[in-house]
């Protein structure tokens, strides 16, 4: 009898594990929300349905961009299902570039209408909110900051941080300053930002961690952040920015139906799945800590956030949102950044 | 053989090696076309792009610099005296170049967070940066010098020695080394240039930075390729000269000498020192930061969840870096056998690897997206496969595990081709039975070095890797910014485990393997 040579059995064996071996039913996910927390919800969703999700979660430092302008790069032949977004601008953008594909689930009753797409593009669910964090240690009660503001405050000079504009929910929120306050104001404040040595970081769990050491008082991120710091036991508070004057930005999470994805069935199971109250629920009690969207969800006890209805939210149109951070990302904001980096 | 036949087969030979060095570099085809045929909306020589640029390069000579310092009289301590423990301390020094540089770096800034403290962590900025990379780059040049003074003859160091003592012989020694000493400081100052990640956690400006804002926040890939060709250019434009000086050192490096090699001299004094050095060195590039990174996990363990994250990336780590390394030291092989009859193609090969790995890896894996959106679905299992991601790290790879087969193929003896051949041995059936078994141990050694550091990878398998295919060391990146300390620690942790297991696995193969040899 033939024996199969060591070399032979290797290279079968790479081969196997290179190529991939047959597949269950398969749904793919690009995901701009921390994979430690999408990743609960799809293994969950495996679980239940028997549907295996690859997931693609974009790195911290590059959060959402990255994986936009690969959904954008890929539109003519997409290899990704479903889009689940950490907000809702990046959402609205993918159907200003033709990505998304029109989807009304059933399981969004209950859901704000008004926060989503009208025509179904996108549908928004559990949300964040933008919060300053603050060093207890170094941040008596007194003194603790209540807006954006107060980043320029010289009580903080030298002493406050931001993530990358260009990136992530800080490019969100820098779009919604400009929607909300205009041009004028929007720049004036960027301005007061360099001059007050706002230190820009590589992205909010940076800037997490560096108030969280003490590296500096206080921060601009959003409350998962948070959540984590305050779960490990960090010596840190938080405040809704801006929660008595302009409003909190609130970034509820939106899901798109790909256009043109290679799994079309499996993908709108998937999103039915997101949209129920239970994964709203299960994202409230999650490690993000994530405030549903519908008033009558349970909370977990001891939850540390405000219901989304009992925030005094900032005044945005999540879709006006998209076209100014596009103009944004290519025009004052790299500009700002190349220039106060 | 006659003449004309010797001149067929070479230049046969320069082909076949001119083929393999195009096909290392058709990953990055596509984005040169797109580079030099598309448009951008941006200009290449923004004052950004420029203080970038300037950074990169401060950055890349302060890593060159501190890895020279450290690496050159470390490496001829451990060579001419043998400091007590030398084997398992050498193989011991390669483990901070197979892991990430991000984790390190991370490592380095979490000191302070479990109490230790403030100044034993490094300032940020440049001085952070450079010192933190040029620490973890030190056993490039400490090996590199310990391998070129084992190439001295003992008769060499024997006279230096009657002649002056150990100074002289020190003095001689470094000024014999320093060249390929050197060539493997810039080595790993044009390395740190394509690494954002240690940079980028030490608040230290980079090109590499710019680069990924110009492909991920501005979605530009024109403007990113033509910045990874500036990059690339100036580096090499940088190092040209010292290549030049150094590369025939290099490629003399890397043959086999049929002369008494150095026997290392017992002397109490500096025998003690590159002890020390050694284990310091350890103890602070790789000790310290691992310390900062993984004592979280003895606090708050969570070694359950961090094991699942290692199950659930295992088949794709191993099918990468198994895949990479099975290209790398495939292609490797067969360069070094092929470059082995002649000096100048040596030199010529060992020239073009050196501008191969002076390319951006991001150079490469955007290139190869960009075709994967252009090519035919049928084409999936090549552009956007597993398979995609091995061929591509192989091929990013292929430099390192060339030098290393070229050093191998250099010490097989001639007189065993010229025996073999006048016995009418054919050479198909010498390669099988004498030269591959003879190569083993460096062909086992180069497959895992290669899968280490293609493990180490997130560049390249970043932008290429199938959904749901992530390696361990990319869901250790994406998830270590927003998770737990506790999880992050853990998997730090068994990462760090994992690679020390490989490298001791990788130690006593090889030493079987030649022991094997040796007596049969």
């Amino acid at each position: 009898m033939n024996r199969i040579s060591p070399s032979t059995t290797i290279w079968l064996t790479l081969m196997a594990l290179l190529s991939g071996c047959s597949r269950p039913e398969t749904v793919v996910v690009y995901t701009s929300v921390d994979q430690v927390f999408a990743e609960a919800i799809c293994d969950d969703f495996e679980r239940e349905t028997g549907i295996r999700v690859e997931l693609v979660p974009d790195t911290e430092e590059t959060k959402g961009t990255g994986l936009h302008n690969r959904l954008i790069e890929e539109k003519n032949r997409p290899r990704a299902d479903v889009f689940w977004s950490g907000d809702p601008v990046r959402a609205a953008s993918l159907k200003a570039d033709g990505v998304s594909a029109a989807y009304k689930s059933p399981a969004a009753e209950g859901l704000p209408e008004a926060l989503s797409d009208a025509d179904g593009h996108w549908t928004c669910f559990s949300a964040r909110a933008r919060v300053i964090i603050y060093n207890t240690d170094q941040v008596p009660e007194d003194r603790k900051p209540t807006s954006i503001l107060d980043l320029a405050d010289k009580r903080f000079k030298g002493r406050a941080c931001i993530a990358n504009p260009l990136f992530g929910t800080t490019s969100m929120h820098a779009a919604a300053l400009f929607s909300v306050w205009g041009e004028e104001k929007a720049t004036a404040f960027f301005q007061s930002l360099v001059d007050n040595d706002v230190a820009i970081l590589g992205s909010n769990g940076d800037v997490k961690a560096a108030v969280a050491a003490g590296d500096f008082d206080i921060g601009l991120t959003d409350t998962d952040d948070v959540h984590v710091a305050m779960q490990d036991g960090k010596h840190v508070d938080f405040v809704y920015a801006d929660a008595d004057g302009a409003g909190t930005l609130v970034m509820p999470n939106a899901v798109v139906l790909i256009a043109g994805g290679p799994h079309p069935e499996t993908a709108r199971k998937f999103i039915d799945y997101l949209l129920r109250r239970e994964t709203e629920e299960a994202l409230a009690r999650g490690e993000a800590a994530q405030m549903p969207l519908r008033a009558g969800a349970a909370l977990p006890d001891g939850f540390r956030f405000k219901r989304v209805s009992e925030i005094h939210a900032m005044p945005v149109d999540y879709a006006e949102l998209a076209i100014v951070q596009k103009k944004l990302l290519g025009d004052f904001l790299k500009q700002w950044v190349d220039e106060h980096k | 053989m006659d003449f004309a036949a010797r001149t067929t087969a070479a230049r046969r030979r320069g082909l076949i090696a001119a083929a393999i060095l195009a096909l290392a570099i058709a990953p990055a085809i596509p984005l040169l076309i797109a580079a030099l045929r598309g448009s951008s909306d941006y200009s290449l020589w923004s004052d950004v792009f420029i203080k970038a640029l300037l950074a990169s390069l401060s950055l890349a000579t302060g890593v060159a610099v501190v890895s020279l310092g450290l690496g050159l009289p470390l490496g001829l301590l451990a060579a001419l005296y043998g400091p007590r423990r030398r084997p398992i301390l050498l193989v011991a020094q390669a483990l901070p170049l197979l892991l990430p540089s991000f984790l390190l770096a991370i490592g380095w800034r979490h000191l302070p967070a479990v109490g230790l403290p403030k100044g034993l962590f490094p300032p940020s900025g440049f001085g952070g940066a450079a010192l933190v990379m040029g620490l973890q780059a030190a056993p490039l040049p400490l090996l590199a010098t310990w391998a070129a003074c084992r190439n001295l003859t003992a008769s060499q160091i024997d006279a230096a020695r009657l002649h002056g003592g150990e100074r002289i012989v020190l003095t001689r020694a470094a000024m014999a080394c320093a060249p390929v000493a050197i060539v493997a400081a810039l080595l790993a100052g044009i390395l740190s240039l394509s690494d954002p990640g240690a940079a980028q956690v030490f608040r230290c400006p980079s090109a590499a930075m710019e680069i990924r804002t110009s492909f991920a926040a501005l979605g530009d890939r024109v403007l990113a390729a033509r910045q990874c060709l500036v990059m690339a250019g100036l580096a090499l434009l940088l190092t040209a000269p010292v290549l030049l000086v150094g590369l025939p050192h290099l490629a003399a490096a890397v043959l086999a000498r049929q002369t008494r090699p150095v026997v290392p001299y017992r002397h109490r004094l500096l025998g003690g020192a590159g002890q020390a050095g050694l284990v310091a060195l350890l103890l602070v590039a790789v000790g310290l930061p691992a310390l900062g990174l993984c004592l979280p996990a003895i606090e708050r363990p969570m070694f359950a969840r961090a094991a699942k994250t290692v199950l659930d990336t295992a088949p794709a780590t191993l099918a990468y870096t198994l895949g990479a390394a099975a290209v790398a030291v495939s292609l490797a092989t067969v360069l070094a056998l092929l470059t082995m009859h002649s000096l100048r193609l040596r030199l010529a090969v060992l020239a073009a690897l050196m501008v191969l790995l002076a390319l951006p890896p991001a150079l490469g894996a955007i290139g190869v997206v960009h075709a994967a959106t252009v090519a035919p679905p049928w084409l999936d299992w090549l552009t956007r496969s597993r398979l995609t991601v091995a061929v591509v790290l192989g091929l990013r790879l292929l430099p390192v595990a060339a030098v290393a087969m070229m050093r191998a193929v250099g010490s097989l003896s001639p007189s065993w081709s010229d025996a073999a051949s006048l016995c009418g041995v054919p050479k198909r059936r010498f390669l099988y039975r004498v030269t591959i078994p003879v190569l083993m141990p460096t062909i086992l050694i180069g497959l895992l070095l290669v899968a280490v550091l293609a493990a180490a990878d997130v560049t390249t398998t970043q932008l290429l890797y199938p959904p749901g295919r992530a390696s361990l060391p990319l869901a250790v990146l994406t998830i270590m910014a927003n998770s737990p300390e506790g999880l992050v620690a853990s998997l730090s942790l068994l990462y760090l485990l994992g690679v020390v297991l490989l490298m001791l696995v990788a130690t006593m193969l090889s030493a079987w393997l030649l022991r094997k040899w040796k007596t049969s």
